[in-house]
This record gives C-alpha cells, sequence and structure tokens, in this order.
C-alpha cells in the first residue's frame, strides 16, 4: 500500500489533554477527505507487526524485516536495553518539561521561496520573478562571500567600510546628548534627510568610533567631557536671536529628560534607585533604573508613555517631546513620584535642622544647582504656609475583624502543585500615597514634590 | 573628508527619485501640487479645510465583529436555505479563516430573528436593534463595509488606525492633531470601555494610541470609579488649598527659570501643570452622572447605574461632548460569535440597543445631533455559513470581512437612509462598496477636513489618516 506520511511527531501536548482526531476544536468534520480506522498503540510496531496487521503473510516478509521483529520482541538482552532507553527519554522528556519554554529563530529548509508580489498583494506572487535577501548596493556594495542571512547582514551592516552604519549610530548618540543631531533627521540620514551641519565633525567622531571597535561607553563620555557640551546653556539675547534653534552650537544644550531619566532621576534624588547593573528583568517597584523594568507591549507603563517613551510596537528612531497636563499629573500624583518627595524629604531632614538649608539641598539633588535666591523665596514661603497648615486626614474607617478562613483545600493544591507554571509576579497594585502626619515633614514633602514637577527638575540645561 | 569611509557627499547625488520628489520644477512637484497644494511645505495650521458639519464624534466601537445577520442586514433567504451548503458560486473561491476553512461543509444558516421595517423611512432592523429601530429616521445604515482583515487584531487595528500593523495614529489622535482642543479643561479625545461586556478578544491602548503624533494627541482613557483619569487625584492628605499652594510655588520658580534661561518651553510647562489642576475639579464634575434626571436615566435603561457599563458610557460621552471633547470612542467587546451565536448577540444587543438608541435621542433633543458625529460598528461581518455545528436553534459565524454593516447618525449625515447592498447570502457586495479607508475620509470629510491634506511627516515620508487611500461617500452626507 501506498503510504503518504506528512507528519511524524507530535511537537506539543494536545490541547486540554484531549486528543481530537479528524477535526479541531471549533471546526465540523475535516474536506476532502473522512476517516477509514484509527488505531493507537502504546508501543512502536515492527515493520512487520505493521506488515501483518494489514494482511501480509508473515512468512513472505524480507528475512531482514523478520530479523528485526525477532530481535525486538524475542531478544531478552535488547528488551532490557530497549526499557533503560525508554526509561532514559521519560527522564529527559520530565526534565524537558521542567524548562522555561524559548523560542529561537533558525533558517528552514523548507522556506518557502519568495517572488516579486504583484502591486504587492500578498496573495499575487508573480511566479516568474523570484528573489533573494538583497541590500541596496548603492549605499555599500555586498560581499559575495557574505551568507545571504541575518549574519551575512550583521556583516554587511558592521563592515568598518559602510559609510553609514557607524555615522548613524554617533548621530544618534550626539541627538541624546545634544537634544538634536548633527543631522537634525537622525531618523533619516537619506535623500529626504537633512544634510549635516557639521560633516566633518561627524566623519570624524564615526571613524573614531569604529577604530575604538564601537566603543560607545567611550563615545559618550567624550561627548559630555566636550567642551562644546560643557558650555552654558543659557543663549545671549543676540545668540538667541540669530541662531534660535542652535545650530552652530554657540551654547549648550537644553533637553527635556526622556520618560526614564525622569523616573530614574526621582529615584536617585530620593536615594532608593539601585544602582545593580545588568542582570534579569525587574518590576517598577524593584527601583532600579527604568531600562530594567518590564516593558509590555501591549501594555506599556503609563508614566513612561506620557512623557513620549512610546508604546514600542515600531521602531520610532527619533522620539517627539511633549508638554501636556498629564505629566503634571505624573511629577505631583503618581505615587512612585510622591514615595521619592517622601523620601527626599526624609532624606535632606537629617542632613540639617535647618529648612532654608534642607530645600537647597533637596534642589541640589534634584537639579543638581543651587536654587536662586527667587527659587529658594518661593520654596521657603511654600514651606512656611504649609508647615501652617498641615494636612487634615479622612479618619481612616474600621476595618471589620476578618474571620479566619478555612482553607479551600482545592487552592491549597493549585498554590503547592510543584508543575503549576511560574511566571513573573505581576507588579503590586500602587496604594494610594499618602502625606506624612508630622507638619514639618508633610510641609518638607511638598517642597520636594514641587521642586520634582519644575522645568529645572525635567529640563536638562 | 576620511579615506576610511565612503563618501557620503556620494550618497547625497541627485537620484530620479530625488528629482521627482523634491525638485521644485520635477514632474513629481507638478503632479503633487493639484492633490496637496502647499499643505506639505509647512506644517498644517490647526482647523478646518471646508466648513465643517460635525464638530465631535462619538465612535460606538463594537469589537469583536457583530454578526450583520442579526443585527441590520436582512437575508430572508439564508432562512430558507438553512443548513444548505453555501455554492462556491457565491464564495468564488475566497479564502476563509484557518478556523472554518477546513470544515467539510459550510451550511448556510437562517437568522434566528426577525425583522421589521421602522419609521417613515421603513428601514429594516432585526428585532434584537428595535431601540435602534425607534431612531431610524435619524440613521443611515452602510450594508456594503468591507475590511482588509480577516483577524480581530489586525482589522481593529486597521479600523482605529487605518493600518493593520500597529503604531500609527488612531482616528481620535488625528482629529485631536487636526482640529485641536475645543476646551481647556479636558483633554481633546477620550476612550470609555464598557465594564459590562464579555471580554472575548482584547483590547490595547493602542488603538487609541498617537502613533508617531505628540502624544498630548493619545486617547485618555476615562475609568469608571474614584478616579477617572491616572493620578488624578491628589495624595492623601494634599488638600486643594495645599496643591494650589504648590501650583504657586510652581510658578515662581518656572517664572524665575523663564527670565534666566529666555526660553517660552518653561511658560507651557506651567500651562499644563494650572490646566492638570483645572482638571482635577472638571473631570470628577463631568464623571459625576448622579445630577442626570430621572427620565434621561430612564432613557438609557436599567444598566445606566452601573458604573463603566455601555449605557453608563454613553451617557458619559454625552456629558464629555457638552463640555468640549473632540471625539469620544467607546469600546464594547463581545461580539465574536463563532459558536452559539443566538445567545451571545441577544446578551450583546441588551446591552447595547436601548443605550444607543437613548443616545441619539438625548443628543437630538439638546440640539447636539447636527454637528455630532455618532457611528456604531464593528472591525468586520461575519460568515454567511455556520461554524461548527449548526442545529435548528444554534449556530455560530465565523470572521467576514467581505461585507458588513455599520450605522452613522447626525453631523451631516442623511438619516433614515440605507447606503450600498450586498448579495442575497450576504457573503458579496453588489453595490456601492465603502471601504474602511473611504469612512474615515468621510469621517474627517463632516469634520471639516479633507482626509489628503491632513498629514504628518515621519521616517522620510508623509501620512495620513487614510495613507495613499479613501474615498468621501458623498451619498451617505446630507
Amino acid at each position: 500500500m501506498k503510504t503518504t506520511v506528512v507528519r511524524d511527531t507530535l511537537n506539543a501536548k494536545p490541547r486540554d489533554n484531549a486528543l481530537e482526531i479528524g477535526s479541531r476544536s471549533r471546526d465540523a468534520g475535516f474536506r476532502n477527505g473522512s476517516l477509514d480506522e484509527v488505531q493507537l498503540w502504546r508501543t512502536a510496531l515492527t515493520p512487520a507487526e505493521v506488515a501483518v496487521h494489514h494482511g501480509l503473510a508473515a512468512e513472505s516478509l524480507p528475512a531482514s524485516i523478520q530479523a528485526e521483529h525477532t530481535l525486538r520482541r524475542a531478544d531478552p538482552a535488547f528488551a532490557q536495553a530497549w526499557e533503560r532507553v525508554q526509561q532514559a527519554r521519560r527522564a529527559l522528556a520530565a526534565h524537558e518539561e521542567t524548562a522555561p519554554a524559548f523560542f529561537a529563530m533558525e533558517h528552514s529548509p523548507l522556506a518557502p521561496k519568495s517572488f516579486v508580489l504583484t502591486r504587492g498583494e500578498y496573495d499575487k506572487p508573480d511566479l516568474s520573478k523570484p528573489c533573494e535577501p538583497g541590500i541596496p548596493a548603492r549605499i555599500f556594495p555586498w560581499n559575495a562571500e557574505l551568507p545571504k542571512n541575518r549574519l551575512g547582514l550583521a556583516r554587511w551592516l558592521t563592515d568598518p567600510k559602510h559609510p553609514l552604519t557607524s555615522r548613524v549610530i554617533i548621530n544618534r548618540l550626539w541627538a541624546q546628548v545634544f537634544g538634536a543631531g548633527l543631522v537634525a533627521s537622525s531618523e533619516n540620514l537619506g535623500m529626504q534627510g537633512d544634510l549635516p551641519t557639521h560633516p566633518e565633525l561627524l566623519d570624524t567622531l564615526s571613524v573614531d568610533f569604529i577604530r575604538s571597535g564601537w566603543n560607545t561607553k567611550a563615545m559618550l563620555r567624550r561627548l559630555v567631557l566636550s567642551s562644546t557640551f560643557r558650555q552654558s546653556s543659557t543663549p545671549t539675547a543676540e545668540g538667541r536671536e540669530k541662531d534660535p534653534a542652535n545650530l552652530f552650537l554657540a551654547r549648550g544644550p537644553v533637553l527635556r529628560l526622556t520618560a526614564e531619566m525622569v523616573r530614574d532621576q526621582a529615584l536617585l534624588a530620593s536615594g532608593k534607585l539601585v544602582e545593580q547593573v545588568g542582570g534579569e528583568s525587574v518590576q517598577e517597584s524593584a527601583n532600579r533604573r527604568s531600562i530594567y523594568t518590564f516593558r509590555k507591549r501591549t501594555a506599556p507603563p503609563d508614566n513612561m508613555l506620557i512623557f513620549d517613551a512610546g508604546s514600542r510596537e515600531i521602531c520610532q528612531p527619533k522620539r517627539l517631546n511633549t508638554n501636556t497636563p498629564l505629566q503634571a499629573l505624573v511629577l505631583l500624583n503618581n505615587p512612585g513620584f510622591v514615595e521619592s518627595a517622601k523620601q527626599l524629604a526624609v532624606r535632606v531632614s537629617k542632613s540639617s535642622a535647618e529648612p532654608a538649608t534642607q530645600i537647597t539641598e533637596a534642589f541640589r539633588q534634584v537639579c543638581t544647582r543651587a536654587p536662586r535666591p527667587a527659587e529658594l523665596a518661593a520654596l521657603t514661603e511654600l514651606y512656611a504656609t504649609q508647615k501652617a497648615n498641615p494636612p487634615q486626614f479622612a479618619p481612616a474607617p474600621v476595618a471589620p475583624k476578618a474571620e479566619p478562613k478555612k482553607a479551600d483545600p482545592k487552592v491549597v493544591a493549585k498554590q503547592t502543585n510543584p508543575k503549576a507554571k511560574k511566571s513573573p509576579a505581576p507588579p503590586p497594585a500602587p496604594a494610594m500615597p499618602r502625606m506624612p502626619a508630622d507638619p514639618a515633614m508633610a510641609a518638607l514633602t511638598l517642597v520636594c514634590s514641587t521642586i520634582l514637577a519644575s522645568d529645572a527638575a525635567v529640563t536638562s540645561r | 573628508m576620511s579615506a576610511e569611509l565612503l563618501s557620503y557627499d556620494g550618497l547625497m547625488q541627485p537620484t530620479r527619485r530625488h528629482f521627482l520628489g523634491t525638485s521644485a520644477l520635477g514632474l513629481g512637484a507638478l503632479a503633487l501640487r493639484g492633490i496637496v497644494g502647499d499643505a506639505h511645505a509647512a506644517p498644517l495650521p490647526k482647523g478646518t479645510h471646508f466648513p465643517a458639519k460635525a464638530k465631535r464624534v462619538i465612535y460606538l466601537f463594537q469589537a469583536g465583529g457583530p454578526s450583520h445577520f442579526e443585527t441590520l442586514d436582512p437575508k430572508p433567504l439564508l432562512r430558507e436555505k438553512h443548513t444548505q451548503p453555501l455554492p462556491d458560486s457565491v464564495r468564488q473561491g475566497q479564502r476563509l479563516t484557518g478556523m472554518s476553512g477546513y470544515q467539510a461543509t459550510l451550511p448556510l444558516a437562517g437568522s434566528f430573528t426577525d425583522f421589521k421595517k421602522y419609521g417613515q423611512s421603513g428601514v429594516e432592523y432585526s428585532d434584537l436593534m428595535s431601540h435602534t429601530g425607534g431612531v431610524a429616521d435619524d440613521l443611515c445604515v452602510i450594508r456594503s463595509m468591507h475590511t482588509e482583515a480577516i483577524n480581530h487584531d489586525p482589522a481593529i487595528t486597521f479600523f482605529c488606525s487605518g493600518n493593520q500593523v500597529a503604531g500609527r495614529p488612531s482616528m481620535g489622535a488625528w482629529a485631536s492633531y487636526g482640529l485641536g482642543s475645543m476646551n481647556e479643561n479636558l483633554p481633546s479625545f477620550i476612550v470609555l470601555v464598557s465594564q459590562d461586556a464579555t471580554k472575548d478578544q482584547p483590547l490595547y491602548s493602542r488603538l487609541w494610541g498617537a502613533g508617531f503624533l505628540p502624544s498630548e494627541h493619545q486617547g485618555v482613557q476615562f475609568k469608571a470609579g474614584k478616579e477617572p483619569v491616572l493620578f488624578l487625584t491628589n495624595p492623601e492628605g494634599v488638600s486643594p488649598y495645599a496643591r494650589r499652594g504648590m501650583l504657586d510655588a510652581l510658578g515662581k520658580l518656572n517664572a524665575d527659570q523663564r527670565a534666566a534661561e529666555l526660553d517660552p518651553e518653561v511658560d507651557a510647562r506651567l500651562a499644563q501643570a494650572e490646566m492638570a489642576y483645572r482638571m482635577q475639579t472638571s473631570v470628577p464634575e463631568v464623571a459625576d452622572l448622579s445630577k442626570e434626571s430621572p427620565a434621561t436615566l430612564a432613557m438609557y435603561g436599567d444598566s445606566v447605574k452601573t458604573p463603566g457599563s455601555f449605557a453608563a458610557n454613553c451617557l458619559q460621552a454625552r456629558r464629555l461632548i457638552e463640555k468640549g471633547v473632540r471625539f469620544v470612542q467607546l469600546f464594547h467587546q463581545g461580539w465574536d460569535q463563532h459558536g452559539g451565536l443566538p445567545g451571545g448577540i441577544k446578551r450583546q444587543c441588551k446591552q447595547t440597543d436601548q443605550a444607543s438608541a437613548a443616545l441619539i435621542k438625548d443628543l437630538k433633543q439638546r440640539g447636539l445631533l447636527e454637528d455630532t458625529l455618532v457611528i456604531w460598528g464593528g472591525e468586520f461581518g461575519r460568515t454567511a455559513y455556520s461554524q461548527g455545528k449548526i442545529t435548528k436553534e444554534s449556530y455560530g459565524r465565523d470572521h467576514h470581512p467581505r461585507c458588513f454593516s455599520l450605522w452613522m447618525a447626525g453631523g451631516g449625515i442623511k438619516g433614515g437612509h440605507v447606503h450600498g447592498q450586498t448579495d442575497e447570502f450576504g457573503y458579496n457586495i453588489v453595490k456601492d462598496p465603502v471601504h474602511v479607508h473611504d469612512l474615515h475620509a468621510t469621517m474627517q470629510h463632516l469634520l471639516g477636513v479633507d482626509h489628503e491634506r491632513q498629514t504628518f511627516k515621519f521616517q522620510g515620508r508623509y501620512y495620513r489618516l487614510t495613507d495613499v487611500a479613501g474615498h468621501v461617500v458623498k451619498a451617505v452626507i446630507a
């Protein structure tokens, strides 16, 4: 009988541990076919058994098939060895079940060929026009020795002679530090992008970057230690008039901190920032730098979205820089920021007993400079009025005494089931933040909160 | 120029595309001028291109793909042919989903519910939509909608942002970006998600995201309960008096910073903080439905008293547009009836029919309907044949993007009108197809916006809600 085996393996457990045959969960029957007979065996059949089962006489089978059958079914040494193999397989399978699932890509030998799609329609390939992976050779020619896969692409992109890669990276690093790239359209260095304001500078940095082995940290250090970066950002009236966008870099940069910086800075000022480098991702409550916190594309954290971090659903080469009421609400009311204000108040209250000194210290922690006299006066006045009007709390509702709950055996079983899937614990719902009751501490907390919401805090000048 | 890198200048030599695209004398410039005028030269100023018929939009999005057969598009033939196979002449070899595409048969399923004619216009609505039928003369039913995607996520992303792949700005974000705000106390795009819905298919914040537009245009979700907007409530112990004091101090800090740094952006930041302060009063006020009259509440139905229900959100939507919100989008999940459709769709209509009709009546009696565009509909329709088992009483329907129905009202829309027609099987469109891009173009047209001229430059090119497609459906405009 001619047999076609389409697939001979099950890759995953069947859904709901139920094996469906000839149908799927929500189908009705299967198309263009029917089932004649289905048999399930506990063991793999020998070819001889299959043949006999389909009506062939055992004697008619070739000697090699018969010999294999005899070996597998009658030889005690084989049976023992087989049992050991089975045990080892079960152990392997059990071990594999405990490992977390992990997806990796590989080139499939079965990958379908690609064709030019007629007018871009996915279901209208032009079979006369097969296509292969390729690169825009006008930018940089392809080395025929490279494999036409992702490795080849990576090698092509990072070839030291590639004219774009290092310039693009340098331009973005420059934009991170100076607010705008040497090519203003940092998302587009092509025909429709802007021309560089300082082409030779871009070239020099790009070449040095490649020579350094693409050392990002060293390059960032070089940028922030440059005399260009360290200039005062305050424009003269003439400078503002002649070059409002600071294209000629005659003054230092002004930039709104990124979403991550805004959060990290508040944590740092509060003294709660955990300065651990690397490791697994953590929840926001872990007080690590924002680059370490979990990001779910379908549910991006609100305070990140509100400060233009984007949802990461598409590549966003350049972030926008908005200014909205929701940002003010985050800075003043988000539990994380209120907590930072509270901790900062605690921290500076220990540095001195003198309110003006405490306020100056808090301002310095957040804004990295001492307050000007008018700023200190405004904050000192806020402190005095708030201290004179301490917070009033609604009486806390008396919680009814909870009956000790009888343990539900099902729940207990579920909790202790070692096979239960381990997933990262969901972030605890942030409790509504609460002011300290002590009038002086409450007033100082409000001052710290005001500093965190000020322009001087969220803008680097 | 370094010898190690290929010349950057070399890359900047003009190409044919460059010539067509940017040369003042190029063909591209000539061809484009007719289409876009000079709008690309500078960012489009906020405002309209021509007089608007609608000032605002309430979009009642029915997520999951409501069946047109049991709501807005009567197909008596399917009742006669109940359980008979879908003719190949109707299907015409079109692709089906992987869910029902491998079924042995595709048995036709007739609607379990009857249709009646409503109003002077005599437009037919199913018995499950009787309240909606009650305002038939104000509605325009489009029975010839079609879309490009056959699964929920790409289809709803396409409907809400004009593109199947996530990341483009949503409809409301475009409206906010193009038309600006009409009030000083509330965001211009607000989203309300039903809490009483069956959550069969997920919703994502990208459906009301700003994409690459400035984030101030992203939809702000109003939630039922104590804090309708995130982070609106002051920390415990911070009185309004304390907050006022903080803002006054903030004003002084920023005034000093402004004087020292000569930067007007500092003023903008203070203005936004002051708006946040006003929102702390205006939002709880607008979210408080308790002052609505008993007659109004009764009109929306019992569930209006359940915070966050579809009915409560319809009423909330009216209150928001009264306060000058530009675009309010409701989302009601639960329309994905692959099996057990009769029970499921009865529940869905019970949750939405009365309140949707009440919203129309309420807007009308307040004189708001004439310049408020209301749209009711989902991301695609459902198949004429049953998915899974079919009996006399029950059946399911798979996703169907080739035709579906929705209704529009107010804001310059022709009332008591039916646009477009599907074949007797409700499978293909036979007259006046309306693509999702066409609906977007029409919506923008009613708002006074030329959909071809409202653009935003991103990643080197100009984007629109309708991207490179879309035609205004003039026939639905009064």
